[in-house]
């Protein structure tokens, strides 16, 4: 999939994979990876500013943790987060739909 | 020792970061963990360390563009760092006039008010300005007594009010400082402390300068009105200058090699 079209929902697909549960930022590659079977394969240091980004307005908070040997930065959904989250994908879902019935009828 | 691509793609990314130490610390130790995670990945997948390593980097992104994007600021906090740069220097040019203000009191006790003060010797008042700095000091005996006293009472009405914008200044600085403190958010945007020190130096050095030479031009030339005051605050304001001069050559200055 076309990078633009990834990183405009980079905070979405972030904010996503977060709401499984506390994860560091190769994880978060990792997850977002498996869960759009490959499609989603980003240039995986841009998840990390936009981590921070989220961080400064308050949707996730990260302390440094070590897990497997090595010390990471470990985030996870504020209360606000899971708010923006669900926002975000209801708009998400409904710009899909339409996406969805304007292409749909292309075929 | 080996050839690690990891610490060459670090080094480089290190050059391109802007931000505090903190942000820019986080974001390197971030990417090294990152990177060493997703090559020990690739060399459980059967290739050797050197092309591990330069998998990973590739699939963490160019440096540049990484780096690009972890500066990349909103409006509001680049315009929070300028407020608060100028804050921190509008401080220290108020505390600049309020000494400069005390010191040229002092000295205009142990040598004369006329000479800090007052007007150049010579200087020929009309009738219009004799009476109205006799009637603004009524004490004085003459013009240039009278000029020279109220030109002193005016410095002291204007370090006054430097003081209490100083003062505000402060508490705002104070308490931005505080509420600061108190979000749970990266550290506050700022800029480099070389910058705000580089900008402090050639400000201050450069009134300093300035103000002495007048002093010195209106001493030959004649002509200049409180020949004391310019030497005075040219003086505190070289003063000032080379402390920020001092701070800026120690932030430039190499980590120091002892450690080493």
């Amino acid at each position: 999939m076309a990078h633009d079209r990834i990183k405009g929902n980079l905070d979405l697909l972030l904010l996503a994979a977060l709401a499984a549960g506390p994860a560091h930022g190769y994880e978060l590659v990792a997850s977002i990876r498996e869960r759009s079977d490959g499609e989603f394969v980003l240039a995986e240091g841009t998840v990390y500013p936009a981590l921070h980004g989220l961080e400064s307005r308050g949707l996730v908070t990260s302390s440094w943790q070590v897990v497997g040997g090595r010390r990471r930065r470990v985030y996870e959904l504020s209360g606000a987060g899971r708010d923006a989250r669900d926002q975000q994908a209801a708009d998400w879902r409904r710009f899909a739909s339409g996406m969805n019935r304007v292409v749909g009828d292309l075929s | 020792m080996t050839n690690d691509r990891i610490d060459g793609y670090l080094d480089d990314m290190l050059d391109r970061l802007e931000g505090t130490a903190a942000e820019r610390r986080r974001m390197l130790s971030e990417a090294e963990t990152h990177l060493r995670d997703s090559a020990d990945s690739f060399m459980r997948g059967g290739m050797d360390a050197d092309a591990a390593q330069s998998a990973a980097i590739a699939a963490f992104g160019d440096a540049p563009m990484i780096a690009s994007a972890s500066n990349r600021r909103r409006p509001a906090e680049l315009l929070a760092a300028f407020v608060r740069a100028a804050a921190q220097l509008g401080m220290y040019g108020f505390a600049a006039i309020g000494v400069a203000a005390l010191l040229t009191r002092g000295l205009a006790l142990v040598t004369s008010t006329q000479w800090v003060y007052g007007a150049p010797a010579g200087y020929r008042f009309t009738a219009a300005q004799c009476a109205h700095w006799l009637a603004v000091q009524p004490g004085a005996t003459d013009c240039h007594v009278a000029a020279a006293m109220e030109n002193s009472d005016d410095s002291f009405l204007f370090v006054l009010a430097a003081a209490i914008i100083g003062l505000i200044v402060a508490g705002v600085i104070l308490g931005a400082m505080r509420l600061a403190r108190r979000r749970p958010v990266r550290a506050v945007a700022r800029l480099p402390r070389s910058v705000v020190a580089a900008i402090g130096a050639t400000a201050f050095l450069g009134a300093g300068v300035a103000l002495v030479v007048a002093g010195a031009v209106g001493g030959i030339a004649g002509g200049v009105w409180g020949q004391g005051v310019l030497y005075t605050d040219g003086v505190v304001a070289l003063i000032f200058g080379i402390v920020f001069l001092v701070r800026f050559l120690l932030t430039i200055r190499p980590v120091s090699a002892a450690a080493a």
